[in-house]
């Protein structure tokens, strides 16, 4: 049996965490609503399987398993949504002052193959250390890690002349 | 890996875009609870469902048992010694197996991750034996628990 959240408990947990949650499951799903369906999936089950608040690794690693699952099973829906021409939102809370040089970043984020994108943002907004990410993505702790470092690599390439 | 990366610092910068309010409302609504007061009633509706056909069935099996009984004694008094011998072999007509009851004991994960709850269940086996074509017919019932997994869906 699992420890019940109460409301309050859920809420905050859900302010606190639930947009770096949200991120890595827009990463890895193909729409926003599947990202939305996997994410509280996710969430639920984590919570369920951890017996109380669960630690961030092990949402991450159920969200992805979650996607991958959907994606397996649910490919017909995929392309319509895609054909539809789903609007893509803003992957990050835009900010006021540096809004040109943040767009340029998250384009650049996104423009990242997904499997360095993946470590990017479990190392950064997910604050997880290389040993949980390898968890989380079955690979090697210095795959991961390589990983981590081909990507500020390529990010850096990319934004090269722009002042950060 | 240097502390003062300026890439990592302005990926620090970004943050994730907040949950939307529908979002949030959906989430919050999703929080995790406790068996409900309905999902225990819901066990029960199903144990009272099958306790009725249960002793249906017991009383059938009883007086069945206590009618052949009269008559076996019957065929003592009087009976030709042939067909007490075809009586003493008597083979299936017909056999149904009857849900008793369903009981959780406790979920396992398998190694794909999904998880199955163990239902301790127990099947009333209602057979029906007969002596030869026109031989009296013999109800019996016995009683048999599987332990079974039932795959799981965690919402």
């Amino acid at each position: 049996m699992h420890n019940e959240p109460s409301s309050d408990e859920w809420r905050a947990w859900l302010r606190r965490s639930g947009p770096r949650f949200l991120l890595y499951a827009r990463q890895q799903t193909r729409t926003r609503s599947d990202a939305e369906d996997v994410l509280q999936d996710a969430l639920v089950e984590s919570w369920k399987r951890s017996g109380g608040m669960p630690a961030d690794a092990l949402v991450f690693s159920t969200i992805r398993r979650r996607a991958i699952d959907l994606a397996r099973s649910n490919d017909r829906r995929h392309v319509r949504e895609e054909e539809a021409g789903a609007p893509d939102t803003e992957w990050f809370s835009p900010d006021v002052e540096e809004r040109e040089t943040q767009h340029l970043l998250e384009e650049a984020v996104k423009s990242l193959q997904p499997i360095y994108r993946e470590v990017v943002t479990l190392k950064v907004w997910g604050d997880l250390t290389f040993q949980e990410i390898a968890e989380a993505t079955g690979v090697p702790l210095n795959t991961a890690a390589s990983r981590y470092r081909y990507a500020l690599d390529g990010l850096r390439d990319a934004l090269k002349g722009v002042v950060l | 890996m240097s502390d003062h990366n300026p890439i990592e610092d302005a990926l620090g910068k970004l943050r994730p875009a907040e949950l939307d309010p529908a979002l949030m409302a959906r989430l919050s609504a999703a929080r995790p609870r406790r068996e409900t007061q309905g999902q225990k009633s819901a066990w029960s509706g199903m144990l009272l469902r099958w306790l009725l056909p249960l002793a249906a069935s017991a009383c059938v099996a009883w007086m069945t048992f206590f009618l052949l009984e009269h008559n076996r004694a019957d065929n003592a008094n009087g009976a030709e010694p042939k067909d007490v011998a075809s009586a003493a072999a008597p083979l299936p007509v017909e056999s149904q197996d009857y849900l008793v009851s369903a009981r959780p004991v406790g979920i396992i994960v398998a190694p794909n991750q999904q998880p199955y709850r163990l239902m301790d269940v127990e099947w009333l086996e209602y057979q029906t034996v007969r002596a030869g074509a026109n031989g009296p017919a013999l109800h019996t019932a016995t009683t048999r628990r599987d332990v079974i997994p039932v795959a799981l869906e965690l919402y």
